[in-house]
């Protein structure tokens, strides 16, 4: 292995060491007490939980990520096939409806989900009413403060993820290999299982491994749904316990897992490279017939009307009936300011991970593949922890900068780092690498090397080929790269309500004054800003993708 | 780009250099932003010094720490115990003047020996019973949730909640581990479904007919009474003090510290004198519905009409060396799941 000192090669490599920095601060918190003190004087408060509840959180984790992927792959499976495979009346609409559900924050609709369907909630209590039942041994109705509940509140969030890299792999696989498995006398049902699932595999790993990730670092949902899971006993051991380096421990067996479920599934996939070009064999969509227009509508309909139509319905309802409470003026501000936050750390993220995923591509190597790998864990980590990952050594370097001028006589400057939008947008773009990176490698990896070969023939030079081949062909992925991430940055709550500066606020943390009193009828419009606001570019990327 | 660049400018300028405007205090706030609000802005108008809030309900803690000597913070704003006694703990706060007009205000059982924290308001751990099924409870103690009689009966947010941590840490203080312990198995034994929400939904539970008791601070049900949906949750119960026959009932504060490294010092003396004083503390009390701690100070006349109740005397300092133990008996006995 080889490491040339390239401008690309440098950048990528400090790309990569700044994301992992905030990681390595917490591993550090988590190691150092042992290193320091010796290995016989344990973490009280690991130990404490590892003896009592560990376990359960551990299993609770496995479960709520088993059980959101299945709702996911639900979800998103079938409407992915239609809207790649199928000519119906509607569909270009339909396609992109179906991503609408993105723009919801999952602790809003969980907030909305557990409110409506809970015993006190107005279905149960409407159903006691009108069927006379006094108790709950009276009646049978589903608990969503389960992990089954959960789930389905997250899958809902989150299975565009999925959708959307798979209907873009759907739409993209030639039709010969299918065609040629017809000719051979497999029917249609097994040429799906045997060849196009095979080649979507990619896209359903990235999107599972998104999915995956985001369920084990959610802490508002599952505590709305009083779910223990690993993030309770970070949160537990570092808030309720007091130690950092407890949390930082518990966090570390977050990332094991998740490194491991990475590894595993490359290591399926290993074998597997295939490439395709599109235009020559473009799949010609199959007319569907009424009926089967009819069904996708419904289907697509009603995980559209669960996932999105009923919380921004209930939004706006408790919008109307609080509408004192909940115009304010400063809402335009906390717009202006979460826009501009979010742009800028999707546009950051988005040209990191098309550095990263260049370098990779010119120079394939394990070690350009792990900068790749080390600069997407951050999803894996809850924001909060990460935000005092971020922290740690911004604060430091903060400290060392000030000292350093007062040495020199001069003024200090402060918090510079630490206390200002850096931290903030450092944060959003370690935490969010994973879905940027992701997106642009599930191109980059369609894309036939044949093409970088035919144009070195040419005497082009790898700049020539990036900035003439690679470019035009990855600017869709790289369009949905910054907006999934500037949607995720809206949403973000836990990194912008500790590491904003005074008096800034963002639509999540001002919605959050409310919702974190269960009060968010109070703060129903900042939600459904968000909410906007995440659309807007939505509408933007079905209006400049063109799959057709 | 240039637009990412401006943009990125304007944030950095206009946030890092706020923070060294003129007279100012800088509040890192636990209590959210519409409880201190009206009175920062009053504060303002008497003094002239402009208040600036972070609110959080996680973490300021160690962003104070990981600030050092740069923190921008003046004054951290608890809204519980342990929060002021971690603060004083990590070294993170500094000893306000005893010639202050505040250490005349507060009496010592609300004031650090050292003058590092100040409580500001005193709530109050109920009992709320269902007026229909239950009807009022003026004789229940903490003690009877144990009661078998209960069984299936009993509501309550998560074991682990710093507000019910107090309550088992005191619990601990007065009756010791081993009882506290099988207390604690006998009320999870009694619970109607998993801890879950905060105080307030469980009052919502029991209006719904799923329980008969549930734990909660006296300031929601003034909450709720002033919701024009929840008010109908509040008159569906009764609000008990626990332990009026002995001990009294169990109580937190909200308090205040001025940060180790504050910048405005003396601002920040002067907000902490400010809000000890009649006016803020009745001001301040009644924006939550919480008791003063100062002792001439009545409640607003909402709380007085809850009438009047025993207070558990034990020093809350007391009481916080319980809590590691009470979080672990929480977790021994699965409290949660």
């Amino acid at each position: 292995m080889s490491i040339k000192l390239s401008p690309l090669s440098l950048s990528t490599g400090l790309i990569s060491a700044v994301m992992f920095l905030p990681i390595l601060a917490l591993l550090y918190e988590a190691f150092s007490s042992v290193l320091s003190v010796g290995p016989e004087v344990a973490d009280d408060a690991f130990k404490n939980i590892a003896e009592t509840v560990l376990l359960d959180y551990i299993i609770n984790s496995f479960l709520i990520v088993t059980v959101t992927l299945l709702f996911a792959c639900l979800f998103s499976l079938a409407p992915a096939w239609w809207c790649a495979q199928y000519e119906f009346k509607g569909r270009r609409w339909l396609q992109w409806l179906m991503v609408f559900p993105l723009a919801i924050p999952a602790y809003i609709s969980a907030y909305i989900y557990t409110d409506l369907l809970d015993y006190a909630g107005p279905i149960q209590s409407w159903l006691r009413s009108v069927f006379g039942w006094q108790s709950p041994a009276d009646y049978w109705f589903v608990d969503m403060r389960t992990i089954t509940g959960a789930s389905f509140v997250l899958a809902l969030a989150l299975y565009p993820y999925l959708y959307l890299l798979l209907r873009n792999n759907f739409a993209k696989q030639s039709n010969h290999l299918a065609q040629a498995s017809s000719l051979l006398g497999a029917t249609r049902y097994r040429t799906f299982w045997r060849i196009r699932f095979p080649l979507a595999r990619p896209a359903l790993a990235i999107g599972c491994t998104l999915i995956a990730m985001e369920t084990l670092a959610d802490f508002g949902t599952v505590h709305l749904f009083a779910i223990n899971t690993l993030t309770t006993a970070i949160y537990d051991s570092w808030l309720v316990y007091g130690s950092l380096s407890a949390a930082a421990k518990i966090s570390c067996i977050l990332l094991f897992a998740v490194v491991s479920l990475v590894y595993l599934e490359r290591l399926q996939r290993r074998r597997q490279r295939h490439y395709e070009l599109n235009g020559h064999h473009r799949p010609k969509r199959h007319a569907a017939t009424a009926r089967q227009t009819v069904f996708i509508w419904l289907v697509c309909a009603l995980i559209i009307a669960l996932g999105f139509v009923l919380p921004v319905v209930t939004l706006l309802n408790y919008t109307l009936q609080y509408w004192e409470i909940n115009w304010q003026q400063d809402l335009f501000a906390h717009i202006q300011n979460t826009f501009l936050l979010a742009a800028t750390a999707a546009a950051i993220a988005t040209i990191f991970a098309l550095l990263l995923n260049v370098n990779q591509r010119f120079h394939p190597s394990q070690h350009n593949k792990a900068k790749l790998a080390v600069s997407s864990v951050g999803y894996a980590i809850p924001g909060t922890v990460l935000a005092i990952g971020v922290l740690i050594p911004l604060g430091a370097l903060d400290i060392g900068l000030n000292r350093w001028l007062d040495s020199l006589n001069w003024q200090r400057v402060g918090l510079i780092f630490s206390g200002t939008s850096f931290a903030l947008v450092l944060a959003f773009v370690i935490r969010f690498a994973a879905i940027a990176n992701g997106s642009v490698s599930s191109t980059y990896a369609q894309l036939p090397i044949n093409l970088d070969h035919a144009s070195r023939m040419l005497h082009a030079g790898r700049l020539t080929t990036f900035r003439k081949i690679h470019i035009p062909l990855l600017t869709p992925a790289m369009m949905s790269a910054f907006l999934l991430v500037f949607i995720e940055c809206v949403k973000e709550l836990s990194a912008s309500l500790l590491l904003r500066p005074f008096d800034f606020q963002t639509l999540a943390t001002y919605t959050y004054q409310y919702a974190s009193d269960e009060q968010l009828e109070q703060g129903a419009l900042s939600a459904l800003l968000i909410i906007i606001v995440s659309i807007l570019p939505l509408l933007f990327l079905s209006k400049t993708q063109k799959l057709d | 780009m240039s637009v990412i660049t401006r943009a990125l400018a304007v944030l950095m300028f206009a946030t890092s250099m706020s923070v060294f405007a003129a007279e100012q205090v800088n509040i890192y706030s636990y209590r959210q932003p519409f409880l201190i609000e009206p009175i920062l802005k009053s504060f303002t108008e008497e003094t002239g010094i402009e208040a600036k809030v972070i609110f959080a309900k996680k973490g300021l803690i160690e962003r104070l720490k990981r600030e050092g000597e740069l923190s921008p913070a003046d004054v951290v704003l608890t809204s519980n115990f342990s929060k002021l006694l971690q603060l004083k703990d990590e070294g993170l706060t500094q000893p306000f003047s005893t010639k202050n007009a505040l250490t005349q205000n507060i009496s010592k059982q609300f004031r650090d020996t050292d003058n590092h924290w100040v409580a500001l308001t005193k709530r109050v751990r109920n009992i709320y019973s269902s007026t229909e099924r239950q009807g009022k409870l003026a004789s229940i103690r903490y003690e009877d949730l144990a009661d078998a009689k209960y069984k299936g009966r009993i509501c309550t947010r998560s074991g682990k909640h710093p507000y019910n941590l107090g309550l088992i840490a005191s619990l601990i203080a007065h009756n010791g581990s081993a009882k506290t312990e099988a207390w604690l198995k006998s009320v999870k034994e009694n619970l109607a479904r998993k801890p879950q929400g905060n105080d307030r939904a469980q009052v919502k539970a029991i209006k719904e007919g799923l329980c008969d008791l549930s734990l909660g601070n006296s300031y929601y049900y003034g909450k709720m009474l002033q919701d024009k949906e929840q008010i109908a949750w509040a008159n569906a119960v009764e609000l008990n003090f626990p332990n009026q026959a002995d001990r009294g009932s169990h109580i937190n504060v909200s308090g205040a510290v001025i940060a180790k490294h504050a910048p405005n010092k003396a601002a920040a003396e002067k907000l902490l004198t400010y809000l000890s004083k009649n006016e803020a503390q009745s001001l301040y009390a009644e924006l939550n519905m919480e008791y003063p701690v100062k002792a001439d100070v009545k409640p607003s006349k909402l709380v007085r009409s809850w009438g009047e109740f025993k207070a558990d005397s034990l020093p809350l300092v007391e009481i916080a060396k319980h809590r590691e133990e009470a979080l672990k008996l929480v977790d021994k006995v699965r409290f949660d799941l």
